[in-house]
C-alpha cells in the first residue's frame, strides 16, 4: 500500500480500515463521490499488479 | 469495457452500486471474458485488503468537514492566546522601544489576520453544511 499515491492510500485505509461507505470517505476527504469510486478502482488495480509482479 | 464500466466493477465488490444496476453489470460480467478476469482480479485484491484490515484491527483516524472545522478555530485561539502572551510581556523582558512596537504592530495584523479566516471558515462551513 505504501507504494501508491498518497490520495489513493487514504481512501483504501478509510473503506477498509474505518469501513466506510463510499459517501462517508467522500464526506472525510471533501471530494465527490465519484472520486472516491475511482480512487479506490485505480488503487485495487494497482495493487493487483504489484500482487502479480511480487508472486512471479 | 469501458472505463467506467470498469470503475463500475469496484463499486459493484463495494454493494455501492444501485440495485438495478447492479443486477445488469453481473450479467455483463457473466457474459464477457475480460469483465470476468479483472472482477476476479478485484476480488482477490479486495479480499486481501480486507483480510489486512481484520488483522491490523487499526481504526484511521477519521475526522469530517464539520469537526476540522472547530478543530481549526481551537488551534487558531491557542495561536492567538500565544501571540497576546508574547505581546504583554516580551517587550518588558526585552526592555527595548522599538522592538515592542514591532513586536505589538505584528502581533495585532496576527490578531486580525485570525479574526478574519475565522470568520470565513465558518461562512464556508456554513455554506458547505447547506
Amino acid at each position: 500500500m505504501e507504494k501508491l499515491p498518497e490520495a489513493q492510500r487514504e481512501t483504501l485505509k478509510l473503506r477498509y480500515f474505518g469501513d466506510l461507505s463510499y459517501e462517508e470517505v467522500a464526506a472525510v476527504l471533501d471530494v465527490p463521490k465519484g472520486t472516491v469510486m475511482s480512487r479506490l478502482h485505480l488503487a485495487r488495480k494497482a495493487l493487483a499488479i504489484l500482487m502479480k509482479t511480487e508472486a512471479q | 469495457m469501458t472505463r467506467h464500466q470498469s470503475e463500475e466493477l469496484s463499486a459493484l465488490l463495494d454493494g455501492e452500486l444501485e440495485p438495478k444496476r447492479a443486477s445488469q453489470l453481473q450479467l455483463e460480467v457473466a457474459s464477457d471474458a475480460m469483465l470476468q478476469v479483472e472482477f476476479e482480479e478485484l476480488a482477490r485484491v479486495d479480499a486481501s485488503l480486507r483480510t489486512m484490515a481484520q488483522d491490523a484491527g487499526f481504526i484511521p483516524d477519521v475526522a469530517f468537514p464539520a469537526e476540522r472545522a472547530i478543530a481549526r478555530p481551537l488551534s487558531s485561539l491557542v495561536a492567538l492566546s500565544c501571540a497576546l502572551v508574547l505581546v504583554r510581556f516580551l517587550p518588558k523582558l526585552i526592555d527595548i522601544f522599538a522592538l515592542g512596537i514591532a513586536l505589538q504592530l505584528t502581533a495585532a495584523v496576527m490578531i486580525a489576520f485570525t479574526i478574519v479566516r475565522l470568520f470565513r471558515q465558518q461562512s464556508s462551513t456554513v455554506a458547505s453544511t447547506i
